[in-house]
């Protein structure tokens, strides 16, 4: 009886150890853009909030050029390329041109808007 | 206890060191396929990418431009080692919960944000107000400082939208920033993580 408890506990070790070293799923302060994305066949967008925070303080971007609540800016494709959110600075500049379609939308199908993980 | 001792006993230990090593090996192999998969394809093009050190005025580089005509493959967020906030960020001051303490990376010179997109636009000096705000039953009271605050954002973030600029006219309690309001518009969503508690509770009664 004790070595089918061992052999069991061992195996569901096993798979904690497998799911826990699978590949990175997001990083804390990352926001879902998906509002639209899916809707239009993209992938959702994943806004890596900390990589912007080592460059820029909150200020710059909160509230002037977007609302401090997810899903409360109607940010599309065209806005971008005419120079409004993200379009502000992703515009040759200040960073690189919005372009490469997968180097924003990156997140996987289903995601929903708001932050990727924390609380909802 | 018969079947416990002598050979049985033996024969469990070697199947469970077996088993953990099948297992160790198993969370190696997952660790190591994806990095691997991503080392084949900077040697099938020509430059590798620098490291990002800075994204302002940063020089376009022409790997950036895609093929127009097919849709990107949805797949982690971080393909790339120099987009990967694990190793940009790997040096960082981290608080007792290990996520990353902002306040003490700007305070000891590891991050430099800018203040706008202007450049020439001066930093808002410190305004170091300390708001004591008391907290229910034995949980020690909280200390709110104004100064990291004011360093990441303007007063129009906070006030008046979120926090009415009058003593004890916020009703703030945990419940309700937990959903979302008060501290929680920010903390626990991009801002440190409510779990941690003696962050904010420091004042003892």
């Amino acid at each position: 009886m004790k070595k089918l408890w061992l052999a069991l506990g061992l195996v569901m070790g096993l798979g904690l150890m497998v799911s826990a070293g699978s590949t990175i799923a997001g990083f804390y302060a990352d926001m879902v853009l998906n509002s639209k994305a899916e809707k239009r066949g993209m992938p959702p967008v994943v806004f890596p909030h900390w990589l912007h925070r080592i460059e820029f303080k909150c200020k710059v971007c909160h509230p002037a050029i977007f609302e401090m609540r997810s899903g409360s800016n109607d940010i599309d494709m065209n806005k971008i390329i005419s120079g409004q959110f993200c379009g502000k600075c992703h515009n040759g500049t200040i960073s690189w041109k919005p372009v490469q379609c997968a180097r924003c939308h990156s997140g996987q199908p289903g995601l929903t808007t708001g932050p990727l993980l924390g609380v909802k | 206890m018969r079947r416990l001792s002598g050979f049985p006993r033996a024969w469990l230990f070697i199947g469970a060191t077996v088993l953990i090593a099948a297992g160790l090996y198993a969370c190696t192999l997952f660790n190591t396929q994806p990095p691997a998969a991503n080392n084949q394809k900077p040697a099938q093009t020509i430059t590798p990418r620098p490291p990002v050190t800075s994204s302002v005025g940063g020089a376009q580089t022409g790997d950036d431009y895609e093929d127009p005509t097919t849709l990107p493959e949805p797949g982690p967020p971080y393909a790339k080692e120099n987009r990967d906030p694990s190793v940009i960020m790997k040096d960082f001051p981290v608080d007792s919960e290990g996520n990353i303490d902002w306040v003490k990376a700007f305070k000891d010179n590891t991050v430099h944000p800018h203040e706008s997109l202007d450049l020439n636009k001066a930093p808002m000096p410190p305004f170091n107000f300390d708001i004591e705000i008391p907290a229910v039953g034995a949980m020690p009271n909280v200390i709110f400082p104004h100064f990291p605050h004011t360093y990441w954002l303007d007063c129009g973030n906070c006030h008046p939208s979120i926090f009415v600029m009058k003593r004890g006219a916020n009703p703030i309690s945990m419940v309700k920033i937990v959903n979302g309001e008060f501290c929680g518009r920010c903390h626990g969503r991009v801002a440190f993580p409510i779990s941690n508690c003696t962050r904010c509770h420091v004042k003892p009664k």
